[in-house]
C-alpha cells in the first residue's frame, strides 16, 4: 500500500526506528472505518481478543449463575467448613461451610453486573453533561467546569469513600456515590472532544443549513465522540469493578451474605492462615476481569486510533 | 513564573471553597444523628433529650447551614477544623499527626515504582518484541488488573505467613515498610514501566537522536543523555500525578497493615459517622492534591526547556534572526 | 591518497515489507574526490537520503538491507566494526539533516553539543571543548557565540540551528560532509546565505561536500559536479556545466524544464515531468523512467539501461537512447 504520492510510507517510518507494532497509518482513516473493518481489526489483535473472550465468558457465567451453581450460595452448613474441593463442593467451602464455587458465580454476577451498570450510567451521565456543556459553551460551560475541576481535585476513590462514608454502607448507597463521583472524568474528555468536533467544517454547514442544534449534537457530534468514548468505557468499567471490590473488601458495599469477590475476599481475611485458598480465588478473578477490560480497552484504542496511546 | 504560580494559588481558593461546601453538604446528608451517638460512644449511655439539646447547641448543630458553614470556614482560615466525634481531640491534629506516615508509605512506593519502571523500561524499550519487552507488557496489564489489597494479601501470604520474614502490622523500621510499599508501588510501576518503554521508543526516533549518532557518539551516551534524558519528562510528570491516587489506595493499604495513616483515620472515621474528620480529610486532602498538580505543572516546565509558561511565552517574542 | 576519497559501488538498500522485498536503492554506484563538491539531485522518494544514511551506517540494520561496497579513504565502511564506524563518523564523515532545530537535543544547550562532539573524538578538557565550540559557532557567523552558546535549540531559528548544525559538523575536521536537504525548511534568503556559508567553509578546510537536494537551482551555485537520481538509482552524472548545458536523460531534461527562469525572454507554461514520482514499491520493469517519458519506446519497457557513456565526449547516462535523442537548446545554469 502506497499513499497517494506514491512515497514508501512504511520504509520512510522504518528509517527512523518507528516503534510499536509497525501499522501503517489507518490513523486518521479508523474513525471512519466500517463497523465490518474494525471488527477484522479486533480480532485480529490477539491481546484484544484475548480480552474480549474474557469478558464475554465471565458474563456469560455471571448470568448464568443461578443455572450453573450447584448449591445455594447463603446455605452454611457449619459442620463442613473449609472442606477441600470435591465432587460435591467443586471449590470446597468457605468458613461457614457454604460452597465456595457457588459463592464466586453469584459473586460475580454482582460483581460484573454492576460495575456494567454503573459504567454504562457514568458514562450516559458524563457524556451528557460533556457534550452540553461543549456545545453550548459560554456560561453554561464556565460553570459545568468549575464543578468538574472541584470534583476532579480529588481521586476517584476518596470521592467515593466519602460519599459512603456520609451516605452508609450498601450496594445502593455505594451504586449512588459511583455514579455521582464518576461521571466527571468522562464529561471532562467529552466536552474536549465536542468542542474540537465543533469547529470543524461540517457543523457549521449542517447548522448553515438549518438543522436545530439538537440535531446537529446528535447526528453530526456524537459519532466523532464514539469512538473514545467507548474506548474509556471498557477501561473505565474495569476501574469501577476494581474500586468495587476495593469498597466491598472494606464493608462499605455488599453486606453479609450477599456474596461479591471483594466481600469473599474480606470474609476470607481470618482464615489466612488456615485457608489461603479462600483469599486467592475470588482475587484471581478480580483480577482475571479486571485484566480482560483492561485487554479489550487497550485492543479498542489501538484499533480506533493509534495515536491515542 | 512567579505570577503563574501566584495564579495558580489563587485558583486554589474558589476550589478550596467548593470542596468545603461539599464536604459540609456530603455532612449533612448523614442519616441519622452522630451527635447521638457521640453521647453514646463517649458517655455510655442514650442522651436525655435535654442533654440532646445541649449538646446540638455546643456544637452549633441547629444554626442553619449557610451559618454553620460560615462559622466553619472561618475556623477552618484558622487551622480549626472543629473536633473530632470519636476522640474529641481537635481535628487538625488528628490529621496532621497522621500525615507522616502516610508520606513515608506513599513516599516509599513512589520509589519502588519508579526504581522498577525506569530500568525496567528502558530494558524493553532497547530489546523491544524480545522476551523483556513481551514480559512487561504481560507485567503491566497484570500490574493494572490486579488489585492493591489482593496483592497485598498475596506479599503476605508468602512473606508472612509461608516464610515468616516479614512482620504485618503497624509501622516501624524498613521491615515493617517492604510490604506496604511493594503492595502500594507494583500497580503503578507497571503503568510506568511501560509509559518509559513507549516514551523512549518515541525519543529515539526523533533527529536529535539520529545527530547524536551522526557525531559519533557512543552508544550508550546516546541513550542515555540524548534518549532517556528527554523521555523521562514524561514519566515524571506522570509519577507526579500517579501521586494522587497513590494517596487515595494506601487508605486500604494503611488498614491491611495497620498502618497509622490519614487513610487510616478516614475509613475509621466513615465506620465510627465522625463526620467532622470526614469533612476535614477532604479540604485537607484536596487542599494537598491540588498543591501536587501545580507542582507537576510547575516541574514539567522545569523539567523541559521548550515548554513555556503563557506569561513567559511574551518575553520570548525577541528570538534568534 | 591516490583514487577517489568516497567510491561507491553497487549499494543496494532493500526493506522488507508484506508486500515483499522493496528496494529504496538500487545499485547506485558513484564516487567523490577530495575537496570536491558533489550534488544528488533527485525527486522526493528517490532514495537519496536512504543512500547517505546507509553510507554513514545509521540505517537500522533489521529491517534495512544494505549491500554492495562503500569505500572511503581505502577502507570498507560496510564491513567495519561498529565501534569503527563510529570512530569515522563525525570525525571523518560527517552530516547534517533537514530541519535543524529538531536535530538538536532539546535539553541541551548548543554549544554543549557541539562540545560533546569535539569531545567524543579528541582528548581535551571540557572547558577546551566548549572554548573550541564558541569559536566554531563564531566561524559559522552566529552572533555573539558566547551568548547562543548557552541557548537551548527551540529559541534558536531555522538559519541559527543549521549554523550550529554545521558548527558541530566541522568541529572534528571531517574529510567528507554529507548535507541532506540542509535548507529545504528555510526561507529562500537564509537558503543562499547558509549555501554561501558551507561553499566558504569547505573551501578553506577542503572538506569535501555532498549535497543532497531536489532543488536543481541550488546546486547551479553549489555543485561542481552532479548526481541525478530516480528510482534508488543514477540516471544521469556529469559536471555541472555539462548536465546544465547538455542533459541527455529525458529526466534531467524533464527536471530543467519544470524550473522558472527569471531571465527567459518567452512566456511559457511551466512544463511539469507527467506522471507522479515512481514509488520503490512499484518500479516499472525495464527503464524506471519510461511511463513517464515522451521518448519511450519498446526497448524502454523491456530492458534495464546501465550508466553508460554514450559517445565519445559525453558523460554518463543511464537512457537506451541517450546519444541519439533530440538535444534540447542548450539552457545554460546561473553558473557556478
Amino acid at each position: 500500500m502506497s499513499d497517494r504520492a506514491g512515497i514508501p510510507t512504511s520504509a520512510a517510518r522504518d528509517l527512523t526506528g518507528s516503534h510499536e507494532r509497525g501499522r501503517t497509518d489507518l490513523a486518521g482513516a479508523a474513525l471512519w472505518a466500517p463497523k465490518r473493518r474494525l471488527l477484522c481489526q479486533l480480532v485480529r489483535d490477539r491481546t484484544a481478543l484475548l480480552g474480549l473472550v474474557i469478558v464475554m465468558v465471565l458474563g456469560a457465567l455471571a448470568l448464568l449463575a443461578p443455572w450453573i451453581a450447584p448449591h445455594d450460595p447463603t446455605a452454611q452448613d457449619v459442620l463442613d467448613r473449609f472442606a477441600l474441593p470435591s465432587a460435591a463442593h467443586p471449590l470446597g467451602t468457605d468458613h461457614l461451610g457454604r460452597d465456595e464455587f457457588s459463592r464466586l458465580l453469584y459473586g460475580g454476577r454482582v460483581s460484573l453486573l454492576t460495575s456494567l451498570a454503573l459504567g454504562t450510567g457514568i458514562l450516559l451521565i458524563g457524556t451528557a453533561v460533556g457534550t452540553l456543556a461543549g456545545f453550548a459553551g459560554g456560561k453554561v460551560d464556565g460553570l459545568v467546569m468549575r464543578v468538574v475541576d472541584v470534583l476532579l481535585a480529588f481521586p476517584n476513590l476518596l470521592l467515593v469513600l466519602v460519599v459512603v462514608g456520609a451516605l452508609g454502607p450498601g450496594m445502593a448507597n455505594l451504586a449512588a456515590a459511583f455514579l455521582a463521583a464518576g461521571w466527571v472524568s468522562y464529561a471532562r474528555i467529552v466536552r474536549g472532544l465536542v468542542l474540537a468536533a465543533k469547529q470543524q467544517p461540517y457543523i457549521e454547514a449542517a447548522r448553515a443549513l438549518g438543522l436545530g442544534p439538537l440535531r446537529v449534537a446528535v447526528r453530526h457530534l456524537l459519532p466523532n465522540v464514539v469512538a473514545p468514548v467507548v474506548v474509556l468505557w471498557t477501561l473505565r468499567t474495569g476501574q469501577l469493578l476494581l474500586a468495587l471490590a476495593a469498597l466491598s473488601f472494606l464493608g462499605l458495599g455488599v453486606q453479609p451474605p450477599t456474596p461479591e469477590w471483594g466481600a469473599m475476599l474480606n470474609e476470607a481475611r481470618d482464615a489466612l492462615a488456615r485457608a489461603p485458598r479462600l483469599m486467592v480465588y475470588p482475587g484471581v478473578l478480580i483480577t482475571v476481569a479486571a485484566l480482560g477490560f483492561n485487554l479489550l480497552g487497550d485492543g479498542l484504542r489501538d484499533v480506533l486510533d493509534p495515536r491515542l496511546r | 513564573m512567579l505570577a503563574y504560580v501566584g495564579r495558580r494559588v489563587l485558583y486554589l481558593v474558589p476550589t478550596w471553597l467548593g470542596l468545603s461546601l461539599l464536604a459540609f453538604v456530603v455532612g449533612d446528608l448523614t442519616p441519622g444523628d452522630p451527635v447521638r451517638s457521640y453521647f453514646q460512644r463517649t458517655r455510655g449511655r442514650p442522651p436525655t433529650a435535654v442533654e440532646l439539646a445541649r449538646m446540638r447547641e455546643q456544637f452549633g448543630l441547629d444554626d442553619s447551614l449557610p451559618e454553620r458553614f460560615l462559622d466553619w470556614v472561618a475556623g477552618a482560615v484558622h487551622g480549626d477544623f472543629g473536633i473530632s466525634f470519636s476522640t474529641g481531640r481537635p481535628v487538625f491534629d488528628e490529621l496532621s499527626s497522621r500525615v507522616p506516615a502516610t508520606l513515608q508509605l506513599a513516599g516509599a512506593a513512589m520509589l519502588v515504582a519508579l526504581a522498577i519502571a525506569i530500568p525496567v523500561g528502558i530494558v524493553a524499550a532497547l530489546y523491544r518484541n524480545r522476551l523483556v519487552d513481551q514480559v512487561l507488557r504481560v507485567g503491566s496489564l497484570l500490574g493494572a488488573s490486579l488489585p492493591g489489597f489482593f496483592l497485598a494479601y498475596l506479599l503476605i501470604i508468602l512473606f508472612a505467613v509461608r516464610l515468616g520474614m516479614l512482620p504485618t502490622l503497624g509501622r516501624g523500621g524498613l521491615p515493617h515498610l517492604i510490604m506496604p510499599a511493594l503492595a502500594l508501588g507494583l500497580g503503578d510501576s507497571a503503568v510506568l514501566a511501560r509509559l518509559m518503554r513507549s516514551s523512549l521508543l518515541e525519543v529515539l526516533g526523533e533527529n536529535y537522536v539520529r545527530t547524536a549518532r551522526a557525531k559519533g557518539l557512543r552508544e550508550r551516551r546516546v541513550i542515555l543523555r540524548h534518549g532517556v534524558a528527554n523521555a523521562l519528562n514524561a514519566v515524571v510528570t506522570e509519577a507526579g500525578l500517579t501521586f494522587a491516587s497513590l494517596l487515595a489506595f494506601s487508605s486500604i493499604i494503611e488498614v491491611i497493615f495497620v498502618w497509622p495513616g490519614i487513610g487510616r483515620l478516614l475509613l475509621e472515621a466513615i465506620t465510627q459517622r465522625d463526620y467532622p474528620i470526614i469533612q476535614g480529610f477532604v479540604v485537607f486532602a484536596g487542599t494537598v492534591f491540588v498543591l501536587i498538580n501545580l507542582a507537576v505543572d510547575i516541574a514539567y516546565v522545569w523539567l523541559d526547556p521548550r515548554v513555556t509558561l503563557a506569561a513567559d511565552r511574551a518575553r520570548q517574542a525577541g528570538a534568534a534572526p | 591518497m591516490t583514487g577517489p576519497l568516497l567510491e561507491v559501488r553497487d549499494l543496494t538498500v532493500a526493506f522488507p515489507t508484506p508486500a515483499g522485498l522493496i528496494r529504496a536503492v538500487n545499485s547506485m554506484s558513484f564516487s567523490a574526490s577530495a575537496g570536491e563538491r558533489v550534488g544528488i539531485v533527485g525527486e522526493s522518494g528517490a532514495g537519496k537520503s536512504v543512500a547517505a544514511l546507509a553510507i554513514m551506517r545509521l540505517l537500522p540494520t533489521p529491517p534495512a538491507r544494505v549491500s554492495g561496497r562503500v569505500t572511503f579513504d581505502g577502507t570498507d565502511l560496510l564491513g567495519l566494526p561498529a565501534g569503527r564506524m563510529r570512530r569515522v563518523r563525525g570525525a571523518r564523515i560527517a552530516m547534517i539533516f533537514q530541519d535543524p532545530v529538531t536535530c538538536l537535543s532539546p535539553r541541551l544547550p548548543v554549544g554543549e553539543q557541539i562540545a560533546e562532539a569535539i569531545r567524543a573524538h579528541r582528548d581535551v578538557t571540557r572547558r577546551a571543548a566548549r572554548d573550541r565550540a564558541t569559536q566554531l559557532l563564531g566561524d559559522v557567523g552566529v552572533p555573539a557565540p558566547g551568548r547562543w552558546a548557552a541557548e537551548y535549540p527551540h529559541r534558536l531559528s531555522g538559519g541559527m540551528a543549521q549554523r550550529v548544525m554545521i558548527a558541530m559538523a566541522l568541529s572534528c575536521e571531517p574529510d567528507l560532509l554529507i548535507a541532506d536537504e540542509p535548507t529545504t525548511a528555510l526561507d529562500v534568503t537564509i537558503e543562499a546565505q547558509i549555501i554561501d556559508l558551507l561553499i566558504a567553509l569547505t573551501e578553506e578546510r577542503g572538506t569535501a561536500v555532498m549535497l543532497i537536494t531536489h532543488d536543481l537551482a541550488l546546486l547551479a551555485r553549489f555543485a561542481e559536479r552532479i548526481l541525478v537520481t530516480y528510482a534508488g538509482g543514477i540516471v544521469e552524472q556529469g559536471p555541472v556545466t555539462t548536465i546544465y548545458d547538455h542533459p541527455t536523460h529525458p529526466y534531467t531534461w524533464g527536471l530543467l524544464q519544470s524550473v522558472t527562469r527569471v531571465d527567459e525572454q518567452r512566456r511559457r507554461r511551466l512544463s511539469p515531468i507527467q506522471g507522479v514520482p515512481v514509488s520503490a514499491r512499484a518500479i516499472p520493469p525495464g527503464c524506471p523512467f519510461h511511463p513517464r517519458c515522451p521518448h519511450a519506446r519498446d526497448l524502454c519497457r523491456q530492458q534495464v539501461p546501465h550508466l553508460t557513456v554514450h559517445a565519445a565526449d559525453d558523460h554518463p547516462s543511464a537512457c537506451h537512447f541517450a546519444g541519439e535523442l533530440p538535444r534540447p537548446v542548450g539552457r545554460r545554469g546561473d553558473g557556478p
